[in-house]
Parts: structure tokens; C-alpha cells; sequence
């Protein structure tokens, strides 16, 4: 019998000049040399902030309706070469594009890889997302433009039922609402996932239509500018890569171990809540904008004594910042409105604390649920052990990526303080649209 | 004109221009939105949300586009369902959806048309300001074909005095320039673009009846039985028989009662129209389709079918065979 013709390598070997960093530096070409104010839409920021690291080399693709045009930006930027030699991949369906994924990022874990999907897309890629969350690849950078799961019936608006259904997969899922938002946060995600330890992939988030297709103004920063920013928090890591087979992916442990690689995986999980606000008080520092954080603060009083505090996410809780001046007047009572960035790891904490004054808490969810939502089950425990637990009161509005109007928030409100007025600590959640409760009808 | 610049130029400070319009896919109306976004921007102290509704990408399906305008930052994400200004970029989707609805008392209207204004309010009943320009018959001038949206393009940069007429111009050679067509043509848009400038006539009218253009009221969703979804997608404002290629309709014809009951042209039709009956050897036996609201012409059912017993014929030539003048 002959001798195996492959040389095994010692577990954990390092191959450090496998991939040269310092060429995949210089291959990087500057898509923007200098600040710029541009006109574009979700999809196209998001494509800009990962055309601009000059570690995001790897692209894997497979169009879905609505973060197509993602991967439309990204394609046609690489291969006019303006940004240097970077490979974008297009794959024959999502599971193929998570493995690629994989694969190349395990490969090289200084290098960023990064795609787009929706919906049942990232259903598709579920035994492979599933897998990087627990992989310790912090490299991949998951964009996810919201659009709800189900097919029946099909919709392609913004629901973040996908992002929401996803929560348990292991990544760090961040949402965003607004053009810039989408912008700064996907320059500041890899800062996250691969902060050795954290090293926990990345799913920034946005709603699609509503967001991923909506222009506004976007202030573009100079490649140099956000290379530094995160050369500052990303450092080569000293782990051992794909090349030699030692690999976490595929491995098979006995029962005996799998709790302990769950535990070291939330372990890192939990390092999300120290590292992120540094890095989003960094980011602020450099370039003048609100950097990452754990909730949105859109309208909130210094000493957060509220009457009405409104929890929600994404672009419709715009809308309802928007109508805080004269339903303050209506009421006659002081209100709040906050909306979520980190959905997962939760920040219960920092809940817990901004709403420890709060009398009345609506929470507004967009996601499909049998329960009180998904936001609105979080909130419930963040407020669970305060001494003066405030009547939580939880509606369903959007779903589908339906327009959320004044006349909804208005009856969303009047709910919640009615239930406030009938000593209802925890009203049974309704399903709100066009300014009325259409469920329980 | 003053009047209708000073109260959009105050809208702009205090409050947020809301512009909606109406069109069809391939009318140019988003890239008019786009357009005019896209100026604002460049002005760096207006804040601009464009965003087109989402429907089928089929030429000359009805499209809608979303425009917000404000020297202040906007939080509002909602869709605009009381505009300040509309856009009726092509008359004939007007006919599907209630382009005037909920418009705000004295608001304005665009519209791409070679009527007056006052005609065009009369047969809209409209009440508040109203502009007209022959934008598609000004296009076959400079464009050989009838294309509105450069000449609306042109009456907003009139109108709201932040755009600015030069840098409107500028931004229209830019975004031409940018998509490397011909220079030519560049030019081409840019002539039709001054040409258009002096070219609307404005009016203020009041024709609107009391019950006009109210928005519809949303009476919950009924009774969804699981397996509605075709009668979900055909809604009043989704009525697909708009998407079907002009002049023409589809025709079922079974003279020699050839139909063999194997009910492929049913199980394929994405709208549900086909018509049948049950029958006992067969199964069933198809008697048509209901083309008034939803046919498309996608051509399911003419594939599909093993007969062939259906075919796409031009609307003269059924009303011919049906005996209609």
C-alpha cells in the first residue's frame, strides 16, 4: 500500500504568509478620495461602505428581491476595477454563497467576505449561517435587507421577520434605518465580528423598499479615512486558518464537548456589549456622526421620567418622532421613542435602565408572532425586575412592510394608554393598520 | 406662479414638501423623482426621501414615486397619502388609480398633457393650482418620441426656486453624461429642457365636488380564506389587464368542443381567470377566460395548451368578430 500522498500538518499551525495582507492593502484602490455628498438609496450605501474597506476582497452573490441591487453596486464597481482587484463570486443559490463564504473566510481571517440577501434567502443559507455563527468567523459580513419570510403570500416589502427569525443562528445582528445609518454602520460592523474577542460574524440589517430602496442624502468618507478607522480596531489575528484542515467547521465532538463550545461561543457573544459602544463613541469621535449604539435615543428627555416611552425599530419609528411635539400636546403628557439597533446580542441592561421611569411602554413590532412579538418579549424581561414595572403594551403594525401612518401610531397610543387607564399591566397585543385595530377585530 | 413659489418655498422652510406622482413604467416619472432628488442634494441645505412603490417592472404598468423635500432633516418613513404637490405623468393611468386622492386644499398639480389647465381640471375635478405641459409633444420635437418626464423635470426647477433652473440644467447634463449615451442625445435633452422651461400653463381651478378624490377608507381585510392570494393580488389598484401589451386581448375558441379536460391552462393561469365547468367524463371542460380586469397576457394558458384554444388577437379584430362597432 503507498504512502498518503498529503503531508498532514500539525494541528493549529499558523501559515502566516499564506496571504500577503500588505499586497491585499496595496491592491486597494480608493473609490472616493475625498468627502463626497451623494444621492443614493439603502442598497447603494451599503455597497459603497464594503467597496471601500480595502480588506472586503471576497464577494459571494445571488440576487433576491430587495437587496438585488446591492450586489448589482458591488459587481459593477469590481469589475470596472475602480477599486483594484478584488473577486466577486455569483453562485447558484444562497446556501452555495454562505459555504463560499465559509470557505474564504476561514481561509484567511484577516480578509473581509461579505454578501447581501432577504428573506427566504437567508433561509437558504441557514446550515451554513448557523454554523459561521458558532465558527468564530468573524469576518463575514452578512447584509440583510428585511423582507418577510414566508412566501405565502409572497411580499417583497420591508418585514424583518427573516432577521428576527435568524436570532438564534449566533450573529450579531445590527438594524438600521435611514441611508447614513446603513452607511456608517456596515464600516463599523467588522470593527465587531472580528475583535479577537468577540470573533462572531456580522449581520447589519435594514428594512427592504422601505429603506434599501429610499434615496436620501449620504455623506461618503475617503477610503483612507475609514481604512484607518478600522485598522485601529482590527488587528491580524494569530488563529489558525483553513489551510492546514483545522478547522471548526464540519468538526464532529461528542456531547461531552458541544455545551463547552456553546458556552465559549455566548462567552464571546457577551463581549458584544463592552466593545460596541466603544466602537460607535470612536467612530463618532472621528466622523462626526452617531456611531453604534445599543438604542436609538430619538426623543428622550435628560432625567427619562416619561409618561409614554415608544420602542421600535427601523424607519417607521421615524414617522412617530416626527408626531411627538403635537400628540405631546394632544395628551398633555411627556413622551419618548427609541428605537432598537442591537437585536442581538439584546441589550436587556441597557433597556432595563431607560425605562426604569417609564409609566406606559409601547412597543411597536413589525415581525409575525404567536406572542407578544419578538421586540415585545424582550421588552417585557428587560422591564421585568423593575421595582415599578410600567404597563407594557404591545401592537403589531407593518407587517409585510405595510406604511405605518399617523393615524396608526395615533390609535397604537391611544391603546396603550387606555390599557394604562384600565390598570392593564400587560394588554393582550392587537395588530394595527390604517389609524385602527384591525385584531383582535 | 409667485403665489405658488412663495407657498412652496414656505413649505420648504417650515415644514416638508410632499410630492407624489403617477405613471407608467417606462414614463420616465422616477427618473423625474430621481432627478429632482438628486438636485436637491446638491444643494447642500435641502434634506430629500425618494423612493419609488414597488409593482410589476413591466413596461407600461402603472407606477407610483414618493418624493419629500425640507430644510430639515425628515423623519417621517410613511407614504405620502395627503401631497402637496402630485404628478399625472401619463393620463392614461389615471383610469386605474385616483391620482387627486387625498391631495391637500389648494395643492398643485403637474400634469404631462397637452390640454389647459382648466380643461384638465374640469375633467378631473380638481380644486387648487394647476400646470400643464406638453411634455411628450415637446419630446417628439427634440426626442423623436414622446417622453414627458424632462419638461416636468423642467417645471419643478421653475417652480420650488431651491432646485434653480441653472443647476437643475447642470444636473441633468450630469446624469446624462453619467450614463455614457451619446452626446447628441445629451444635447438633445438639454434643448427640450429649455424648450420646456417657458413652455406650462398654470391655473388655478375649482371644480372639485365634495365628494371627490376622498381618500378610500379602510375597512379591514375581510374574509382571507387560506388560498386567497389571487384574490388578494387582484385588488382595484393592482387590475393587471393594464400590463397587457396596448390593442391587444386574449381569445379562447372551441368550435369543435376540442377541450380535453386536462386543466393545464387553469392550473397555470397566475391570475385565475380561466373559466370552466364541471364535467362528468372529463372532469371539467374550459369555457373561457375572464380578460375585463386581469388578464396580462402573460401567454400561460397559449403555451400551455395541448389544443391550442387559445391565441392573442387585436382587440379590433374580437370586436369584429363580436359584431362590435
Amino acid at each position: 500500500m503507498s504512502e498518503h500522498p498529503f503531508v498532514e500538518t500539525p494541528a493549529g499551525a499558523l501559515f502566516p504568509k499564506a496571504i500577503d495582507l500588505e499586497a491585499v492593502r496595496r491592491a486597494h484602490k480608493a473609490f472616493a478620495t475625498e468627502q463626497d455628498v451623494r444621492y443614493a438609496d439603502g442598497n447603494t450605501a451599503a455597497a459603497y461602505a464594503c467597496l471601500q474597506m480595502w480588506r472586503m476582497i471576497l464577494v459571494g452573490g445571488f440576487p433576491i428581491t430587495p437587496s438585488t441591487k446591492w450586489l448589482e453596486t458591488v459587481s459593477t464597481v469590481i469589475r470596472s476595477g475602480q477599486v483594484g482587484k478584488k473577486k466577486i463570486k455569483l453562485l447558484e443559490a444562497e446556501h452555495a454563497v454562505a459555504d463560499y463564504l465559509a470557505g474564504s473566510a476561514a481561509a484567511c481571517r484577516d480578509v473581509i467576505v461579505s454578501t447581501a440577501t432577504s428573506s427566504v434567502g437567508l433561509d437558504h443559507m441557514t446550515e451554513s449561517t448557523r454554523s459561521l455563527g458558532a465558527s468564530g468567523l468573524g469576518n463575514v459580513l452578512l447584509i440583510n435587507v428585511y423582507r418577510a419570510t414566508a412566501n405565502y403570500p409572497l411580499c417583497i416589502e420591508g418585514d424583518p421577520s427573516d432577521a428576527l427569525a435568524h436570532r438564534d443562528d449566533g450573529w450579531v445582528q445590527i438594524c438600521c434605518r435611514g441611508t447614513q445609518q446603513i452607511y456608517d454602520t456596515v464600516i463599523q460592523s467588522p470593527c465587531i465580528g472580528m475583535n479577537p474577542e468577540i470573533l462572531t460574524p456580522v449581520m447589519p440589517g435594514y428594512y427592504g423598499i422601505k429603506d434599501s430602496h429610499r434615496s436620501s442624502k449620504l455623506i461618503v468618507e475617503p477610503d483612507d479615512k475609514i481604512n484607518a478607522f478600522q485598522d485601529k480596531w482590527i488587528s491580524p489575528l494569530n488563529l489558525p486558518g483553513l489551510i492546514n484542515g483545522d478547522t471548526g467547521l464540519g468538526s464532529c465532538v461528542t456531547s461531552k464537548h458541544f455545551q463547552g463550545f456553546k458556552i465559549n461561543q455566548r462567552s464571546r457573544f457577551e463581549r458584544v456589549f463592552e466593545w460596541l459602544p466603544k466602537i460607535g463613541r470612536d467612530f463618532e469621535k472621528t466622523f462626526g456622526r452617531p456611531g453604534l449604539e445599543f438604542i436609538e435615543k430619538l426623543h428622550w428627555p435628560s432625567d427619562e421620567a416619561v409618561d409614554l416611552a415608544i420602542v421600535s425599530m427601523g424607519p417607521d419609528i421615524g414617522t412617530a418622532t416626527d408626531m411627538v411635539p403635537a400628540e405631546e400636546k394632544r395628551l398633555g403628557i411627556r413622551m419618548g421613542v427609541l428605537a432598537a439597533r442591537l437585536l442581538t446580542p439584546f441589550p436587556y441592561g441597557a433597556y432595563t435602565d431607560l425605562l426604569k421611569r417609564a409609566k406606559v411602554v409601547l412597543v411597536v413590532n413589525q415581525a409575525h408572532h404567536y406572542g407578544d412579538g419578538h421586540l415585545g418579549t424582550d421588552i417585557i424581561k428587560a422591564c421585568y425586575d423593575l421595582k415599578e414595572r410600567p404597563v407594557i403594551a404591545n401592537c403589531f403594525a407593518g407587517m409585510g412592510g405595510a406604511t405605518v401612518s399617523d393615524d396608526s401610531w395615533r390609535a397604537m397610543i391611544d391603546h396603550a394608554l387606555q390599557a394604562a387607564k384600565k390598570s392593564e399591566k400587560l394588554p393582550a397585543p392587537v395588530v394595527v393598520h390604517e389609524g385602527r385595530v384591525v385584531w383582535p377585530s | 406662479m409667485e403665489v405658488i413659489g412663495r407657498e412652496l418655498d414656505r413649505l420648504l422652510q417650515e415644514e416638508t414638501i410632499e410630492i407624489r406622482g403617477d405613471g407608467r413604467a417606462g414614463s420616465g416619472l422616477q427618473l423625474t423623482m430621481q432627478t429632482i432628488a438628486a438636485t436637491a442634494v446638491a444643494n447642500r441645505q435641502l434634506h430629500v426621501q425618494e423612493w419609488p412603490f414597488f409593482s410589476s417592472a413591466r413596461k407600461g404598468a402603472p407606477t407610483r414615486g414618493y418624493l419629500r423635500l425640507s430644510r430639515r432633516p425628515i423623519l417621517k418613513s410613511s407614504d405620502i397619502t395627503s401631497p402637496h404637490v402630485v404628478v399625472l405623468m401619463d393620463e392614461g393611468v389615471s383610469r386605474f388609480v385616483d391620482f387627486a386622492e387625498g391631495v391637500s386644499e389648494n395643492g398643485l398639480f403637474v400634469v404631462n398633457t397637452p390640454l389647459d389647465p382648466e380643461r384638465v381640471a374640469k375633467k378631473y375635478r380638481l380644486n387648487g393650482w394647476v400646470i400643464t405641459i406638453d411634455g411628450d409633444g415637446i419630446s417628439e420635437k427634440y426626442l423623436k418620441k414622446p417622453m414627458g418626464n424632462i419638461s416636468v423635470f423642467a417645471v419643478f426647477s421653475t417652480i420650488i426656486s431651491a432646485l434653480n433652473p441653472q443647476k437643475s440644467r447642470d444636473m441633468l447634463k450630469m446624469l446624462l453624461e453619467k450614463r455614457h449615451i451619446p452626446k447628441s442625445l445629451v444635447q438633445a435633452n438639454l434643448d427640450l429642457f429649455d424648450a420646456s422651461s417657458g413652455s406650462f400653463k398654470v391655473k388655478k381651478c375649482q371644480f372639485k365636488g365634495e365628494n371627490d378624490h376622498k381618500p378610500i377608507h379602510f375597512d379591514n381585510y375581510g374574509d382571507l380564506a387560506p388560498g386567497a392570494q389571487s384574490r388578494l393580488r387582484l385588488s382595484r389598484a393592482n387590475m393587471t389587464a393594464a400590463y397587457a401589451p396596448s390593442g391587444f386581448i386574449l381569445k379562447f375558441d372551441d368550435p369543435k368542443d376540442s377541450c380535453n379536460g386536462c386543466a393545464l391552462c387553469v392550473m397555470n393561469c397566475p391570475e385565475n381567470i380561466i373559466q370552466f365547468k364541471a364535467d362528468a367524463k372529463q372532469g371539467l371542460k374550459v369555457l373561457g377566460a375572464d380578460v375585463s380586469s386581469y388578464c396580462k397576457l402573460c401567454a400561460e394558458c397559449i403555451e400551455i395548451c395541448p389544443k391550442e384554444l387559445f391565441r392573442e388577437v387585436e382587440r379590433a379584430e374580437e370586436a369584429r368578430e363580436e359584431g362590435v362597432s
